[in-house]
């Protein structure tokens, strides 16, 4: 065969189309086949719906972090398929026999307990509180310097109607003995490798004899999903979530001061409050416990066009430990001035507030909006705050806003 | 068309064929996750993700074995850049406090590579 021949032969049109047609069908064929996966790292959508969850913003697969939506905050309650879901094992709980399901209680106490899903639900008085499950690293990313850990925005919040049985009620029928002075709970999760500390948190024994402490059971009117700690979760009113321990199965009272690696290593701030600086790190820690004062935006959402001379509705929520909120402002100057915000009473003492105010703004231009709570002990929300963890956040939050 | 135009092209392709047939074994089939109830047992099955694509550097196939034994490496992606000394201090704790299996000459190369594509500047060094 000669080259030029062939190419010139194949150049002709009535065989060029031949050629050109059946190299368009493969193209197709193939580049079909490989979009039709939309799974490879480059498209994967940032929401995922997880199993028993609808779609929420992903931070991790291994174990899972998901982050809710910022939208569903505008709920007072938020639904279990939008729950936030935080790991620190990565063999999670997942399969599980409820039937032979059993909540230990064990240590320094009279009568060892080994309790069934219808023991709890049977043998004591259900208890009911609605309460704020917050992430101590909830806004983490917020911080200025940036710090390292799970990059959540406000979604590592919820507010929820948990269902179950007071803890100081399962301690007086295991009977504590004279002494005891730490309280531990562990899930059923573990790591991924033998030596990896196994979460587990402790409480003193005075604060886990306080009637608001629950082993919950259910979470508004349904069983736990498996991702929010299925079938038992603790529930501490008023404390950050790390103390929230999912698929719990085992408490143990000790007559000593518990110094596992996730109250003596990890979740730790200044022993004077949540704030230090980057070159001068506090030397004294603490185990993190009350929900830090702290008020967001939930609306509008920079998605939303606002327009002059029409009502928008600004709102938001403010938390603390369930010491209560007194007042929530708002500037629309960047601090300069303060209005009164609509604070609603919320749903129990230790139910996040919800705030709200209708503005109309009067011009076009960029509004540089700053909200800020002060809590029943006249303590307000200040404009700067960091730690070395990124925990706690209290600062003011700011959100611009574009009239046009 | 006669004989040598059509063996020509049927060769074409299957030159074709073959370069878009290999770029489809690449593709990662996510399998789906579920939940369900069967009785008395509830069960979950999650699958991790695709692994993110990361550049080529040294200390990447450190990196990418080492660091997800126990977590999936999104950990790392989701973090924002930050100075090696931050890098340093995170490597450090996998080791120290989460006795991660990394010998130090291997924890040198990770956290290098870490610098080399997460790295930052500090504003005040």
């Amino acid at each position: 065969m000669n080259f030029r021949k062939l190419v010139k032969h194949l150049l002709m049109p009535k065989n060029a189309a031949h050629f050109y047609l059946i190299l368009v069908v493969c193209t197709i064929f193939f580049s079909c086949g490989n979009n039709s996966n939309s799974n490879t790292p480059a498209n994967r959508p940032e929401l995922v719906a997880y199993p028993e969850k609808k779609e929420m913003i992903l931070l991790t697969d291994r174990p899972p972090q998901l982050e809710t939506p910022l939208k569903i905050l505008r709920q007072d309650i938020t639904p279990n398929e939008y729950f936030f879901v935080r790991w620190h094992n990565a063999q999670i709980l997942t399969r599980i026999d409820i039937d032979t399901f059993r909540l230990h209680v064990g240590g320094a106490v009279d009568n060892p307990l080994s309790l069934s899903m219808d023991d709890l639900k049977t043998k004591f008085t259900p208890d009911s509180v609605v309460a704020l499950a917050i992430c101590a690293g909830n806004s983490r990313s917020a911080f200025n310097p940036r710090v390292p850990g799970a990059q959540w925005a406000n979604g590592a919040m919820g507010n929820a109607r948990w269902k179950g049985v007071k803890l100081k009620d399962i301690l007086a029928m295991a009977g504590v003995k004279k002494g005891a002075i730490d309280v531990t709970f562990q899930g059923l999760d573990k790591g991924a490798l033998p030596d990896v500390p196994v979460f587990i948190k402790s409480l003193g024994i005075d604060h886990a004899l306080d009637s608001d402490v629950m082993v919950a059971y259910e979470m508004n009117g349904l069983p736990l999903p498996m991702l929010n700690g299925y079938p038992l979760k603790l529930v501490v009113p008023g404390w950050y979530a790390t103390y929230w321990v999912g698929s719990l199965a085992n408490i143990n009272v000790l007559a000593d001061t518990f110094k596992g690696f996730w109250m003596q290593t990890a979740y730790r701030v200044p022993s004077t409050g949540p704030d230090e600086k980057p070159d001068s790190l506090a030397k004294v820690t603490v185990p993190i416990s009350n929900i830090n004062l702290h008020s967001i935006f939930v609306e509008p959402d920079s998605s939303e066009p606002v327009s002059a001379n029409k009502q928008c509705l600004v709102e938001g929520l403010a938390f603390n430990d369930g010491t209560g909120i007194r007042k929530v402002e708002l500037s629309f100057d960047d601090g300069k001035t303060w209005a009164a915000t609509n604070l609603h009473p919320g749903l129990g003492k230790y139910s996040w507030r919800r705030w709200q105010y209708d503005w109309t703004p009067k011009t076009k231009g960029l509004y540089h909006l700053q909200v800020r709570a002060t809590d029943n002990n006249g303590h307000m929300q200040t404009e700067k705050q960091w730690n070395r963890s990124g925990y706690a956040r209290g600062f003011i939050e700011h959100l611009d806003v574009n009239v046009n | 068309m006669n004989k040598q135009t059509a063996y020509l092209l049927l060769f074409i392709c299957a030159i074709w064929i073959a370069a878009f047939g290999c770029k489809q074994k690449q593709v990662y089939q996510q399998p789906e996750n579920t939940f369900a109830i069967k009785g008395s047992m509830h069960e979950l099955t999650l699958y991790p993700d695709a692994p993110p694509e990361f550049p080529e550097h040294d200390g990447k196939a450190e990196f990418v074995s080492y660091c997800a034994i126990c977590h999936s490496l999104k950990y790392i992606t989701m973090q924002p850049a930050f100075p090696a000394k931050v890098w340093n201090a995170e490597v450090t704790k996998m080791i120290v406090k989460f006795h991660a299996p990394i010998d130090s000459v291997t924890a040198r190369k990770i956290t290098a590579y870490l610098v080399a594509v997460k790295g930052k500047k500090p504003a005040n060094p």
